[in-house]
């Protein structure tokens, strides 16, 4: 006891465990969202909207075997014994009224800056915070620059022009949105709001500029290069070791790439057309939304692979990271052909791959607090970029080189 | 470091003495000050006397040729006053000696494997994997061939000691790849033994000579003990009687060496008991792992009374290390925070409440549950006196009381902050 506290509970017994159940998700939204718990036995987990109502959790069967547990939010202690950091997590999850992968990560960097997943995530995350607004302030200037050029109108000089840059971009952009408001039938400040919505929506792209690189386009790389070293390790396994885990991590990785490079083209064009885009907007900003999200949901989940892989130092770290990858791949909805002309579906072999039986001390035993730990060390990498820091002092993690925030 | 002054040769003879009462966090940051400094007369003068508590202790030290030569073989150390012809140990003193052999001899390959362990410690996993298997086998090559060097009666051995040895240790590096593939596997714990590796091991292993077959499957026992139940598998599918004669012998005579040690010797009191918090908890395993599989073998009768007493003696050094540890590293610098704990504190008392809690985990399976549900509240309440003075924020509290107590507890103190 404890200040007269209870006595810690001992996780529910086996039998309780809901049943094993198939997962051939059809859409994204069904597929759920990858929730950055720190729970090892959580690793994977997905979060959803129940048919009834409420958020419901997807995690991957533990003995690495076919098959998903489906439980309601409010449950996961029936399952598991979650970490604070988790339990608060899934709590707040549950008052979500839309589960994205925005507003997961929302959430999960809010409570991060509290600092339940340790002080390097805590100082990640609130670091984070103020990135991303900053991110958001760059990324509607370069929208209404962009939208400037675009229009190309050329005020009368006024006596001050050549004084002051700044005062003759100023009224360019009066100038620019006045005649966008006028062209649209909308209001002047109808724009403005809709150049910072529009900012809100493409923020994680990038927009091509040398200053920041963004969200989306730096985990694509990340994963490219992880995909890189996955197949090229792959080669070197024998058939009976792990070269067919490999050959399908990396052949599911490859067509999500290639996808992805797709949908980030088209996401991209939007900003090429600012003028086209706010009329987009003004017919119906929901498709526009859904439209930019959706290089967001085709990648959910793909980071944690990547932090595990980087992770991994050696040979027998990468054969120890390959199993919990397989695990962890995120199935590719049928969804996905609405979004493109593929057809092959290269994921059908992987839910049916033979893992290798887990150690009784994985996940559960002794090594447990090193691995919560290492999913801590995750949570801040995913707050902070420190693709060219190395490391986070302090932490001693040997090699994650890239990360995204 | 200069010599000779009175007032020097005083403050050597203090620090000395500090040195040996110091706490192992503090020893490891001196360590790595004299590291930094790259002094070698400085750091003998300071490090002689507590070698023996620095061998149990493994702190992170430069890696350098000598120590990557030694790392496949470092087990099998031991001082050389305990060593003796026959056992599948090596003596200390040799090592220096073994080491100068293989790097003379390697040429232009000395120079890339410089180039890789460059600015990296002794626990750099990967930069040890890629320069080691460099090395390792070519080392094994010289070592083979090599005659006894001029510097060898500096060993305190005889000559032909120096060929039994070298052909022992050229056994060991020739499988020093597979060998610590196994093991990393092993401490990763994701994953079933490697069969392949064992087999790639014991292939011809009847070439090498008795000593240096019982050396390759003590380093089995001890450093991969999930892998036991492999080896007899792989001997019984051995075609050649002589071979599996061997190989037999082999394993009898490891298990014997290895269950004295644990009976009488250092690998229980000087790798738990006296070693760095943070292995103790692999270390525990690794022993609870391997008296498992001794217990499951067909013979394990006449072992079992062995054990017993082995058990007891796991289950006292591990409540002692956990008493020191709990004190030495959670509970005094707690309470002799003279201020807010910083964040690098704070990193530094979560990673010990973790090290004591896997620990405690590991250990509960040899006895002492009494014992951890005593000393863990204990640590609780350390926890909550200093959030108490006000060296403790509440977050910080709370992370420490989750470590410790776990995620329910820490749940209430969330709670009942939120409410307020």
């Amino acid at each position: 006891m404890v200040d007269g506290l209870p006595e810690p509970k001992p996780a529910a017994p086996r039998s309780q465990f809901p049943p094993v159940q198939p997962y051939h998700p059809t859409t994204f939204q069904e597929r759920g969202v990858a929730v950055p718990f720190t729970t090892p036995l959580l690793g994977g987990a997905r979060a959803r909207r129940a048919e009834q109502r409420g958020v419901e959790l997807v995690i991957p069967n533990f003995t690495g075997g076919r098959g998903v547990y489906i439980v309601s939010g409010s449950s996961i202690a029936a399952l598991c014994r979650p970490t604070l950091h988790d339990k608060i997590l899934n709590s707040r999850i549950a008052e979500l009224k839309s589960v994205t992968p925005g507003t997961i990560r929302r959430v999960g960097r809010e409570i991060a800056a509290e600092g339940l997943a340790g002080e390097a995530a805590m100082a990640a995350a609130r670091l984070a915070a103020d990135a991303d607004k900053d991110d958001r302030l760059v990324t509607n200037y370069q929208l209404l620059t962009t939208l400037i050029q675009q229009a190309n109108l050329v005020p009368a000089a006024g006596p001050d022009a050549v004084a002051s840059p700044a005062l003759e971009i100023e009224r360019r952009a009066m100038l620019t949105t006045a005649w966008v408001a006028n062209h649209l039938g909308q209001s002047t400040a109808w724009v403005a709001t809709a150049l910072e919505a529009l900012a809100d929506v493409i923020q994680n792209f990038g927009l091509g500029s040398a200053m920041t690189v963004g969200r989306v386009p730096q985990l694509v790389g990340m994963l490219r290069k992880a995909n890189a070293e996955i197949f090229e390790w792959g080669t070197t396994l024998g058939e009976k070791d792990q070269a067919a885990n490999a050959r399908t991590v990396s052949s599911v990785a490859d067509f999500t790439l290639a996808l992805a490079d797709e949908l980030l083209e088209r996401t991209q064009a939007l900003v090429k057309d600012v003028i086209g885009s706010l009329r987009d907007w003004s017919a119906d900003p929901d498709a526009l939304v859904r439209l930019a999200a959706r290089p967001e949901w085709l990648l959910d989940g793909w980071e944690q692979i990547c932090l595990i892989w980087n992770h991994a130092q050696d040979d027998a770290g990468r054969r120890a990271a390959l199993v919990e990858i397989v695990g962890q791949v995120p199935i590719l909805p049928k969804e996905v052909y609405e979004w493109c002309d593929a057809r092959a579906h290269p994921d059908d072999g992987l839910r049916f791959q033979r893992l290798v039986g887990v150690n009784e001390d994985w996940c559960t035993g002794a090594t447990i607090f090193n691995l919560i730990a290492r999913n801590e060390q995750f949570r801040a990498m995913t707050w902070r970029g420190l693709a060219e820091a190395g490391s986070i002092p302090g932490l001693g993690l040997a090699r994650t080189p890239e990360t995204i925030s | 470091m200069r010599q000779g002054t009175p007032d020097r040769d005083r403050e050597l003879r203090e620090l000395r003495r500090d040195l040996i009462k110091a706490s192992d966090h503090k020893i490891k940051q001196i360590v790595a000050e004299l590291d930094h400094l790259a002094n070698p007369v400085a750091n003998r003068a300071v490090l002689d006397p507590i070698r023996s508590r620095l061998a149990s202790l493994k702190p992170a030290r430069p890696l350098r040729f000598a120590r990557l030569f030694c790392t496949p073989i470092d087990p099998l150390i031991v001082p050389a006053r305990d060593w003796r012809p026959g056992d599948p140990t090596i003596p200390r003193t040799v090592l220096a000696s073994l080491a100068q052999v293989v790097r003379s001899r390697l040429g232009d390959e000395v120079s890339a494997i410089e180039t890789i362990i460059a600015g990296h410690k002794t626990d750099a996993v990967q930069a040890i994997t890629s320069a080691g298997e460099l090395l390792w086998p070519r080392a094994a090559e010289i070592l083979a061939v090599a005659v006894p060097p001029v510097d060898w009666p500096e060993t305190g051995l005889r000559p032909a000691v120096f060929t039994d040895l070298a052909h022992a240790v050229a056994a060991v590096l020739r499988r020093a790849p597979q060998l610590r593939r196994l093991a990393r596997q092993g401490a990763i714990g994701a994953l079933p033994p490697d069969e392949q590796a064992v087999s790639d091991i014991l292939a011809n292993i009847a070439k090498e000579p008795p000593v240096a077959c019982a050396m390759i499957v003590r380093l089995i026992l001890t450093q991969s003990p999930h892998a036991t139940p492999v080896l007899p598998r792989i001997v019984a599918s051995i075609p050649g009687v002589t071979e599996k004669a061997l190989l037999r012998q082999a394993m009898a005579s490891a298990t014997e060496n290895v269950l004295a040690d644990m009976e009488s010797g250092p690998l229980i009191t000087d790798e738990i008991g006296r070693g760095s918090l943070a292995d103790a908890g692999d270390g525990v395993r690794r022993v609870i792992t391997l008296l498992a599989e001794l217990e499951q073998e067909t013979d394990a009768a006449k072992h079992r009374p062995r054990l017993r007493v082995i058990r007891e003696r796991l289950d006292q050094a591990c409540r002692a290390r956990f008493a020191d540890g709990m004190r030495e590293s959670l509970v005094a610098p707690l309470a002799d925070a003279i201020g807010p704990v910083t964040q690098a504190g704070q990193i530094r008392l979560e990673t010990c409440a973790r090290e004591l809690r896997a620990l405690e985990t590991a250990a509960r399976k040899v006895g002492g549950s009494d014992c951890y549900d005593q000393m863990l509240p204990a640590a609780a309440e350390a926890v909550k006196a200093a959030a108490e003075a006000g060296n403790l924020t509440p977050v910080r509290t709370l992370r420490l009381i989750e470590i410790l107590s776990g995620p329910e507890v820490a749940e209430v103190y969330y709670t009942r902050d939120a409410a307020r």
